[in-house]
């Protein structure tokens, strides 16, 4: 008993200090606490069954510890088989998928619908491939999960693989007096990069064939970065210039249907007997290696999930309105593709993007990775200036540019450019420095990649008090497909592999389970007291199951549909983002058990103090 | 009655402490503020932090803030409030107070005041601090260091002087009219000129020397014939009864007639005529008490237990409730004595720290808006605590008593026979109080016990408890040892009451959180421990020369 008092306290000053998420991790989920709770249960039965047999002197004692038996146990059951998680609805949106806390890693074949989830136990230390052992054993023969790190800093970066031999990347570091940056540029994948006034670009020369040379290192310096909408889109005037979704065939890349956004999100539409439905949308997404999530502070990057269901089959797609030519699924769904066309898309060149934009060339080795992740700056903010990478190139008449030819065999030429002018050439190799014109601006070119494959660095950093925590990564290694490497995947991300000669997307990252019911946000709203902005109450109003009827759900006011609650646990309101409700979801079987268990024992207890009283009263008489 | 002389002395330089004299103020002002009669004004309605207040209160509240004290200077706080208005020097009173020590040094001010004016803040260029770190704050209210808060404060402190000398303060109070928008108006809102002439001719009798009783009269009809919401509507009719229930400080009065009481009841062990009078001051404290906290409920229209003020009133309710029970069953008048002086001790320790322990009558966050469990909650929990402070007293009493060596055998037992069962009482109490916390969590969170620290901090109290009650049953402990062990035991209740929302504040009990005097609740522990190790070591060598002989 002591010994738990003691723990748990540790834990709340953990959790001062840390966060509660923290605190959970390492006190109350840790399998020496459950054991610590098993022993004081076993204590408590052990306590009780010794007595027997039960004189009436003991009645009080046996109710009040078989109340407590009960409650834990309750708890127990609930820890076991309860569940816990939270789910974000956009107003207006629908949604039935719950977060769960645990990690897991998920794969899915590409031709398939049923994929294999495989849970990984979260912990604040590292494991190694040992420690994982039965992970591994659990998942598909092929894939290897080497490490888990539990806190990690993810950067993309690029390395050398065999398997890719025709990308070729580059990382260079500026350093100045008011910051020190590393970057890096790969030729299809990243091919150039914002950094304040700056832009930076590759050509890679070298390597390609002839045919695509004369395009990039003369033609495009002035006119790629302006290329319009690629020609191979079909972009019919019917909704110039608003935001629409259209569909071609996989294929032929003929239009089958078109719709504005708006009457998509309402209603969905049908293709080629697939129904096309909106999922969760995103004002300014954030790409991992694949993973879409929504980013506060990031520029307006809008996304859309969308959901397709042919017969009984499900797939899960996202475009994005920058990348018009970004898929999940590069074949398309049952020879259906969908891409989200917008005024951005229009006016952005899409860098990267998925061959269609980008001299032909390329396309064999960008079909394998997935396209948008080089455009999207990862978190990591380095020092005064924060990169960014591909979205809008700006026009190189009024800025500062350094291009990066390259001319094989390890040696770049690095030109740089103010104004639309050439102010200094100059041919480097790895470990070169070369000295800026600009405030004084070193240019360092550290690595050149031949054979690229682009690669989520990871650097294991720790928790930093009373902040979030940061994500957790896994090393995975698959046999005898792509990537040959072995590749870091950072919660929440997915990525697209070969393994076998088989075609997967694997996924590392929160459990998430879909409820039997949908959730629609009509409206959340946030009442202030008058004259303040401090709250008086958080409301949503929900609709399930489209059946018309508005349930509210508010704080200290929950709903409870089939077996699950759902709490109004947060929300968000912000610029550039719709207003959102996070519920805490809920589904606790050990409920009765604990409440039965605490009303025995209240019950023991009182029974004890009565019994205990009439006996003892004699002897305080004695002794007054 | 040793104890409560002890702890009378304890209280009396607590006091001299806290209002320690302050620095001069400007003759002519402290004058003009002493000779104006502000008695009409106290009842003006006015609206701050989510209710109607009277102006009484929202000018003791600012003053409060600024200068530290609730009679800043010696000064009625709302005469200070009007008489800044009209005063053309207000720039140059050294009245905002500087209570980091440390800060106080940065700026290079005379660390030997605590009072400084707006004037030499502004050239000793804290607003230039302030800003950096207003926006750090914004990113994460967490990051911030002592000292930095320190300066957020004082910065506070200073723009609210400027508010109020501008008369902003008042005006933003008595215009109701964004009461009704469902959002902040993002610029200001012109104010109705009926209100903003009516207050200028009240202010500009106040520069005067004399309120013009009519022009009050007036603007307090011109504030009232404004909208306000539903939710206001039956607070504009308290306004009356709030001033009075500051006015007449019903809780000191209380606490001063529990110490007569326990004086009174210590005295009539010899002479049993005094019993009479030791009733009725105890009638009279218990009538105050609980007069003062149903005035509070009625005015706030919740159980007004949602911060440290507010649950220390409720303890010290509860201890003296108890103290009567255990002076009803075993009428054992020097005990009970202790109990009341203990319990006259925390209402005095609950008045005194105002910048501390909040005794406002705000509005609570949305989350405890739940009026039923808000009450059973909460009550049963800190009434528990109630029963530990008995249990922590009767620990103390003893271990003095002790020290001076006139503890007797038969009184050992039967300190303890009253420390077991107010420890079976807590132990009963705070356990259906967690288990009804569980369920209020359950309903409203999800999730009936969640390892959030006070729910933990509230298990480890009750677990602390149940080893001494457990140890009791199966003989590992004397009955010394459990007068021993309970004011060890009340530690851990310090921590789930005080120190989670104070030291740790983390977790999702997160509005009571607050922070200072971790200080004096340090020195108390110190201490505590202290004369418990004293009474051990003295017990053992009692043993062990007993055992020689």
């Amino acid at each position: 008993m002591l010994a738990l008092g003691g723990v748990v306290a540790w834990g709340t000053i953990l959790e001062s200090r840390y966060n509660s998420d923290y605190a959970t991790l390492v006190v109350y989920q840790a399998p020496w606490f459950l054991l610590l709770l098993c022993s004081l249960f076993v204590n408590i039965l052990m306590a009780t069954v010794l007595r027997w047999p039960f004189k009436k002197i003991h009645t009080g004692f046996v109710i009040t510890h078989i109340g407590l038996l009960t409650l834990l146990a309750g708890s127990m059951i609930t820890s076991l088989y309860g569940i816990d998680g939270s789910m974000r609805v956009a107003e207006g949106t629908e949604g039935n998928q719950v977060v769960l806390p645990d990690y897991v890693i998920e794969l899915t074949p590409r031709s398939a619908r049923t994929s294999q989830v495989v849970s990984l136990s979260r912990s604040v230390s590292p494991q190694s491939e040992s420690d994982l052992s039965s992970v591994n054993d659990a998942l598909a023969p092929g894939v290897h999960v080497l490490r888990y790190e539990p806190f990690v800093e993810a950067s993309s970066g690029f390395r050398a693989d065999p398997s890719n031999s025709k990308e070729l990347a580059i990382r260079f570091r500026i350093k100045s007096q008011f910051f020190d940056v590393q970057e890096s540029l790969s030729s299809t994948a990243r091919p150039f990069l914002q950094m304040g006034p700056a832009t930076f670009r590759i050509r890679n020369s070298a390597a390609t064939p002839t045919k695509t040379i004369t395009k990039s290192t003369k033609a495009s310096r002035s006119t790629a970065k302006k290329s319009p909408v690629p020609k191979s889109k079909p972009s019919v005037a019917k909704f110039s210039g608003k935001r629409r979704l259209v569909f071609t065939d996989a294929k032929s890349g003929e239009m089958l249907a078109e719709t504005s956004y708006e009457s998509f999100i309402k209603q969905g539409l049908s293709v080629r007997g697939s129904v096309f439905k909106a999922g969760r949308e995103f004002a300014s997404a954030s790409v991992g290696t694949g993973g879409v999530e929504e980013k506060s502070d990031g520029k307006p990057n809008p996304a859309l999930e969308i959901k397709i269901q042919k017969g009984d089959t499900s797939f899960r797609e996202v475009v994005f309105e920058r990348f018009p030519g970004f898929s999940l699924h590069p074949e398309g769904v049952e020879g259906v593709k969908v891409s989200l066309v917008g005024p951005l898309a229009e006016t952005a060149a899409a860098p990267g993007g998925h061959g269609q934009s980008m001299t032909g060339t390329e396309n064999a080795t960008a079909e394998t990775l997935p396209p948008a992740m080089g455009e999207a700056p990862r978190d990591a903010v380095h020092g005064a200036v924060q990169p960014s990478a591909g979205s809008d190139e700006p026009s190189s008449e009024s800025r500062n540019e350094v291009t990066f030819t390259s001319l094989g065999n390890s040696k770049i030429e690095v030109e740089l450019r103010k104004d639309g002018k050439t102010v200094l050439t100059k041919t480097v190799g790895p470990g070169d420095v070369i000295e800026t014109p600009w405030m004084g601006m070193k240019l360092t070119l550290e690595d050149v990649i031949e054979g690229a494959v682009e690669q989520t660095d990871v650097r294991a950093v720790s928790a930093i008090p009373r902040q979030d925590l940061p994500p957790s990564a896994v090393l995975l290694q698959v046999e005898k497909g792509f990537p040959q490497l072995p590749f870091y995947l950072v919660e929440g991300e997915t990525r697209d592999v070969r393994i076998r000669d088989r075609d997967f997307t694997i996924y590392f990252g929160r459990r998430v389970i879909e409820l039997p019911f949908i959730l629609r946000l009509d409206k959340f709203s946030k009442v202030d007291y008058p004259g303040t902005q401090t709250a008086m109450s958080y409301e949503s109003d929900v609709e399930i199951d489209k059946d018309g009827k508005l349930t509210k759900i508010s704080m200290n006011e929950p709903l409870k549909r089939d077996k699950y609650t759902l709490y109004q646990a947060s929300y968000q309101i912000g610029a550039g983002q719709p207003t959102a409700s996070i519920f805490s979801v809920n589904y606790d079987p050990g409920r009765f058990a604990k409440y039965f268990g605490s009303l025995i024992a209240a019950i023991g207890i009182i029974t004890y103090t009565l019994m205990r009283s009439r006996l003892a009263r004699p002897s305080t008489k004695k002794a007054t | 009655m040793k104890f409560s002389k002890i702890s009378l002395a304890f209280v009396i330089s607590f006091m001299t402490l806290v209002f320690s004299p302050a620095h001069a103020l400007d003759d002519a002002f402290v004058k003009r503020t002493e000779k104006l009669d502000t008695t009409s004004l106290r009842t003006l309605p006015t609206h701050d932090s989510g209710r109607l207040k009277p102006l009484d209160t929202l000018a003791r509240e600012t003053m409060l803030f600024i200068t530290g004290s609730r009679k800043p200077f010696g000064l009625d706080s709302l005469a200070m409030f009007v008489t800044l208005m009209t005063e053309p020097e207000a720039a140059k009173l050294p009245i905002i107070e500087i209570r980091s020590v440390e800060l106080r040094k940065e700026l290079q001010l005379d660390s030997n005041r605590r009072h400084y004016s707006a004037e030499e803040i502004q050239q000793a260029g804290l607003p230039q601090k302030a800003g950096p770190l207003m926006e750090k704050q914004q990113k994460n209210s967490k990051s911030l260091n002592e000292q930095e808060n320190s300066i957020l404060e004082v910065y506070q402190q200073w723009a609210l002087t400027q508010a109020v000398v501008s008369g902003q303060v008042l005006l933003a109070g008595i215009d109701f009219s964004n009461l009704t928008k469902t959002s902040m108006p993002d610029g200001q809102v012109a104010i109705a000129p009926d209100l903003m002439n009516q207050t200028k001719r009240v202010i500009s009798s106040a520069a005067d020397g004399r309120l013009d009783e009519l022009a009050v009269k007036e603007l307090d009809a011109t504030i009232r014939s404004q909208p306000v919401p539903d939710l206001f509507r039956s607070q504009l009719d308290k306004m009356g009864l709030e001033v009075s229930l500051y006015r007449t400080h019903i809780f000191w009065i209380a606490a001063l007639l529990y110490l007569l009481a326990a004086t009174l009841l210590w005295l009539s062990m010899k002479d049993a005529r005094l019993k009479i009078f030791f009733a009725a001051s105890l009638a009279g404290a218990l009538v105050c008490h609980l007069g003062g906290f149903a005035t509070r409920v009625y005015i706030t229209g919740f159980a007004p237990v949602t911060n440290m003020y507010g649950t220390m009133l409720w303890v010290a309710f509860g201890v003296s409730l108890f103290a009567t029970i255990l002076y009803r069953m075993y009428r054992s008048g020097t005990l009970v004595a202790v109990l009341y002086a203990g319990s006259g001790v925390v209402l005095i320790l609950t008045e005194g720290f105002p910048l501390i322990l909040n005794p406002g009558l705000d509005p609570v966050v949305a989350v405890l808006r739940s009026n039923l469990w808000l009450t059973i909650h909460v009550l049963t929990i800190t009434i528990s605590y109630a029963a530990f402070t008995i249990t922590m007293l009767l620990g103390n009493y003893a271990m003095i008593k002790n020290a001076f060596g006139r503890l007797g055998a038969a009184e050992i037992k039967d300190l303890s026979h009253h420390a077991y069962r107010m420890i079976q009482l807590g132990v009963f109490l705070i356990t259906v109080g967690i288990v009804l916390g569980g369920v209020w969590a359950d309903y409203s969170w999800g999730r009936f016990w969640g390892w959030d620290p006070k729910e933990t901090w509230a298990l480890i109290a009750d677990l602390g408890y149940l080893a001494i009650l457990h140890a009791r049953i199966s003989g590992w402990i004397t009955p010394l040892g459990i007068l021993l062990a309970s004011p060890v035991a009340y530690l851990l209740v310090i921590m789930a009451w005080y120190g989670v929302n104070f030291v740790l504040a983390a977790g999702l009990h997160s509005y009571g959180f607050s922070k200072g005097g971790a200080m004096w609740v340090s020195i108390f522990v110190g201490l505590q421990l202290l004369l418990t190790l004293f009474s051990a070591l003295r017990h053992f060598q009692q043993k062990r020369s007993e055992k020689l002989s």
